[in-house]
């Protein structure tokens, strides 16, 4: 345990030290709301509602999709990929460590600093923006950080899974590339899944993605019934359990196979 | 005259030989280059689907119809298209190079620097989804819209177009450039792309300070928005004129940045 929390320290100061490109990236996501505030402000002109959405609770939604995003990105796990590709983790393999424990802990290491400050962006919006950016009490938003430990979790496995794809077709940057844009369409992040048309709707909430925006959010928002929650949380361990299942055999199989190309 | 045909006729030809080495780099990678062509179909779907959302409950935003925005998008997917087909990728790889200080082997090619960071290949990758958006939004939405165009509407948009190439190219360019004075520029153009969001949908929905700076200081509106506005009815012609001004302006002082640069570079990491 001691050498994995290691693994975690060190990713955590190299991440305070690039800490302004973190920042950077925060900051450049504030574009898309800002064109979303105006898309979603001419859409509610002369509205109250839209499903069961007022102008407040959609930005809201929109404004928690920027302080989820740290959940759905993919870094430091695609790495995994490249080391395949490049036969890299070779030299992991002789030492005495889980290869995937520490990748799981720099993962951690990296998006828990980066919660951090997307939660200082969070208040900065409360406190300049209190009429469109609801806050529903301390209770919601300690549910909603237990939730996205949860989340990264899923997460972390979603991306290895496609990283262990790389012992068998070698390049998945392009792969990961589709894939992600596909499960962040699903995840809410655009549009809510409950104003998504019809077979959409249904697709969005049997998959996994949901876990990292759109399920979150609603928590945050207090929106799900008790029903709601227990279904929710089923599926999800349902989904923690497929993708544990895969990422042993794939790590398994992929081993065998791995040929250490170019080392 | 002649030196200028001869010349002219030396870089088509070198540019040839470049967009053949680039095929032949993507016919290397042909499941890779396959799937990165279902990326931007999945980004148009995602598109389509939000004004499918919005436009369930409304028949008009800011005066605009789902058809028109449709044109809009596609519009926009052309311009994107042709840009990252032609320079976007390879302005981002000449800040790598100046990065890795790999820029110092192109400084000694007898071939025009300028040309050769902005045009050294051809990016095939999200070629075939970018084609298949383009021609799928703009034949649906021109056929739904049942539009009159006269030939000079026709001649005034593709004039339209040839600007918002031009204005984006000057705009990568110059912020580019600027690796030449800090290295790390890359963030530049992440913040350049993702402003080119304020795109896709009318600039009437935007506040009048928004609406003029996105004009006039950061014309982002000028790549998808002015062109269609203009064949839609919707913007008198003469903004076309404002965008030969911009591209004037852009050329000036993307010149002096790229001269002063170069003077600037200290080929860092080689």
């Amino acid at each position: 345990m001691g050498k994995y929390w290691a693994i975690f320290k060190i990713t955590w100061q190299n991440a305070v030290e690039y800490r302004m490109e973190f920042l950077a990236h925060m900051v450049l996501g504030l574009i898309t709301l800002l064109v979303m505030y105006f898309i979603w402000s001419a859409v509610f002109e002369g509205r109250t509602y839209l499903g069961n959405y007022t102008f407040s609770s959609m930005m809201t939604y929109l404004v928690m999709v920027r302080f989820l995003h740290f959940v759905r990105r993919t870094s430091p796990v695609r790495i995994i990929a490249d080391e395949i590709k490049e036969g890299k983790i070779s030299a992991y393999l002789i030492k005495p460590v889980s290869y995937l424990r520490w990748w799981l802990a720099a993962f951690l290491a990296e998006r828990i600093f980066e919660s951090i400050l997307r939660i200082l962006m969070l208040f900065v919006f409360l406190i300049l923006f209190p009429k469109i950016f609801n806050f529903p009490g301390t209770f919601n938003f300690l549910v909603i950080l237990f939730f996205i430990g949860i989340s990264l979790v899923l997460n972390y496995l979603f991306n290895l899974l496609i990283s262990l794809f790389a012992f068998f077709v070698t390049d998945v940057r392009l792969f990961r590339s589709t894939v992600i844009m596909a499960c962040d369409f699903f995840a809410g992040s655009l549009i809510p899944i409950d104003l998504m048309p019809g077979v959409l709707k249904k697709i969005g909430l049997l998959l996994p993605f949901q876990f990292w925006i759109y399920f979150p959010i609603k928590l945050y928002q207090g929106d799900l019934t008790q029903n709601q929650i227990v279904g929710g949380m089923s599926l999800l361990f349902v989904w923690l359990l497929i993708f544990i299942f895969i990422v042993k055999y794939l790590w398994q199989k992929g081993i065998r196979t791995y040929e250490a190309i170019g080392q | 005259m002649r030196q200028l045909v001869n010349k002219i006729r030396r870089y088509l030809k070198l540019y040839f030989h470049l967009v053949k080495f680039s095929l032949m780099t993507v016919f290397v990678y042909r499941i890779n280059s396959l799937l990165m062509g279902f990326t931007p179909i999945i980004w148009m779907l995602s598109a389509v689907s939000l004004l499918y959302v919005i436009f369930g409950s409304t028949k008009q935003i800011a005066g605009w119809n789902f058809w028109e925005l449709t044109f809009l998008l596609g519009v926009h997917e052309l311009i994107y298209l042709l840009s990252w087909l032609t320079f976007v990728g390879n302005l981002l790889g000449f800040i790598r190079w100046v990065e890795q200080g790999k820029f110092d082997i192109t400084l000694l090619r007898p071939v025009n620097h300028r040309f050769f960071v902005s045009f050294n290949s051809v990016d095939l990758s999200g070629c075939l989804g970018g084609v298949f958006n383009t021609v799928v939004l703009i034949s649906l939405s021109l056929s739904k819209l049942n539009l009159k165009i006269s030939s000079l509407q026709i001649l005034i948009f593709i004039f339209s177009l040839v600007i918002s190439y031009l204005i984006f190219y000057f705009l990568v360019f110059l912020l580019s450039s600027l690796c030449l004075y800090w290295v790390k520029a890359e963030s530049f153009i992440d913040w350049l792309l993702e402003s080119t969001d304020f795109d896709h949908y009318p600039a009437e929905i935007y506040s009048d300070w928004l609406r003029f700076f996105l004009f006039f200081f950061l014309p982002i509106l000028f790549f998808a928005y002015v062109p269609t506005a203009i064949l839609l009815g919707k913007l008198p012609s003469y903004y076309a004129i404002f965008g030969v001004i911009i591209v004037v302006w852009l050329y000036l002082i993307s010149t002096v940045v790229w001269r002063l640069g170069l003077r600037h570079y200290q080929s860092a990491s080689s």
